[in-house]
């Protein structure tokens, strides 16, 4: 997620705009076009849709931001609605819920490439590129890929909002440059029930509980509840699906 | 509780002695970090730059620990607050599929095939034996041993020795795990197994074919 004192004013003002909307219970549905990269079997649709908040927010220079002061994490506004008490809020929006069709393992390739030697500036100097260690070293990682036709996500938040920054995020999921997890479109649709937290009686995202405490029927889980799901500030004992 | 805090406690808790001290964000795991991410730490031949998640300024000290642990990449591991098991290849198919949890949560669990990358960084915590994760090399395998029992007996009669080769020295098993991998299997061997036997339970292994958990199995699969 972002840093930087620029990136927090702009998320000061775009919450303050966000806070002012209205919410309704959502179904958002992703039709995929392209296997899709994850190890891990879970997509959250708020840290999706914090990407696609934080692009908008800072337009071209989103790829390249650096942050100015790494001490600083700036919460990302979204246009959803939020449950749960202090410091254990989370955006009322569901996991991906998909029918995978299929599960592989393919290989992610990285290797220098000679012929483009003279693109880079050595500065009139020679060197040598070693591409048997350190950090240009070769590389060939297993990528989990995952076929799944459609990936549905409950949530309540503002319609028009989500109309509008959805159809930015056009990949989801790991190695995305690689061409995997391309979203052919997204629609948002009003849902007849509010599924961003509970179906049945089972939870469909992850929901601070804060105790470890296995309950009879739910699973507890050490997991983030808030986007950046990684950051262990966001992180506690949930329920979680 | 962080997956490198576990391992650090599991440890005894050592101290990293020497680091420069700094503040910002821990680029391993994102906690607060108090060490200088240094050319110590995060060291010339380290290449998983796809898992940091900061600019490498700091770094914390259950984070220092374990990327400067060599046992920590060398071997296979489980691990709680309380103690580390360091795990041989044999031991972990007794780990995935135990009779009493050999230790109680939170745990890790790391399993490495090369014995040189850093999985400590890698790994999940996971608060139940019923579904857990395993960091296995590159993949994190979601493992869940009760829906696997079927795979389990059909890998199991596959990489068992038929009887008329058990009073060998070096007994062969009916296939080896390259052919179970790949699914091209010899004949004979196939004959030997006997047809009905061999397709009841290729039918249940071809379903899990290339897929992470399969890998993980294959390479815990311990001769029957």
């Amino acid at each position: 997620m972002g840093t930087g004192l620029g990136l927090s004013m702009l998320a000061r003002e775009r919450a303050e705009l966000y806070n002012a909307l209205e919410h309704e219970p959502l179904a958002i549905v992703a039709r995929l076009s392209s296997p899709l990269s994850a190890v891990l079997p879970w997509f959250a649709f708020d840290s999706i849709l914090a990407f696609a908040v934080f692009e908008d927010l800072l337009g071209g220079d989103a790829v390249n931001h650096q942050g100015g002061n790494p001490a600083e994490m700036v919460d990302i506004p979204l246009p959803l609605a939020e449950a749960g008490d202090e410091p254990h809020r989370y955006w009322r929006a569901s996991l991906g819920i998909y029918n995978q069709e299929a599960e592989s393992i393919d290989k992610r390739r990285k290797r220098w490439c000679d012929e483009f030697d003279d693109v880079v500036n050595f500065k009139s100097k020679t060197k040598k590129i070693q591409y048997d260690g350190l950090f240009f070293k070769s590389q060939d990682l297993p990528v989990v890929c995952r076929h799944i036709p459609e990936m549905r996500f409950y949530c309540v938040g503002n319609r028009e909002e989500l109309g509008r920054l959805l159809p930015s995020i056009t990949h989801i999921g790991a190695n995305r440059g690689h061409g995997y997890g391309r979203v052919d479109s997204w629609s948002v649709e009003p849902s007849p029930e509010d599924w961003s937290e509970w179906f049945s009686g089972q939870p469909m995202r992850s929901i601070p509980v804060g105790s470890p405490e296995p309950s009879d029927l739910l699973r507890v889980e050490y997991a983030g509840f808030r986007p950046p799901y990684w950051a262990p500030h966001n992180q506690t004992w949930c329920v979680t699906p | 509780m962080t997956p490198t805090e576990i391992i650090h406690r599991g440890l005894g808790a050592p101290k990293y002695e020497g680091g420069a001290e700094v503040s910002g964000l821990c680029c391993v795991c994102g906690a607060t970090g108090t060490l200088a991410a240094d050319k110590n730490i995060i060291k010339m031949g380290f290449t998983d730059w796809d898992y940091l998640s900061q600019p490498y300024t700091a770094v914390c000290e259950p984070c220092a620990v374990c990327l400067t642990e060599p046992k920590l990449r060398r071997s296979s591991f489980l691990a709680n607050p309380e103690q580390v098991l360091w795990l041989g290849r044999e031991d972990i198919w007794d780990v995935l599929f135990h009779d009493k949890p050999p230790l109680t949560p939170p745990f890790v669990m790391y399993v490495t095939t090369s014995w040189k990358k850093h999985g400590s960084i890698k790994t999940r915590t996971n608060n139940n034996w019923e579904s857990f994760c395993v960091q296995f090399e590159e993949l994190g395998v979601v493992v869940e041993p009760a829906s696997l029992t079927k795979l389990s007996k059909a890998l199991g009669v596959f990489y068992s020795v038929p009887p008329e080769h058990a009073h060998k020295k070096q007994p062969s098993t009916y296939f080896t795990k390259d052919q179970i991998r790949t699914g091209i299997y010899p004949v004979h061997r196939i004959q030997e197994t006997g047809l009905d036997t061999f397709f009841q339970n290729e039918r249940i292994i071809q379903n899990y074919r290339r897929t992470p958990v399969f890998g993980l199995l294959l390479w815990a699969l311990n001769r029957g």
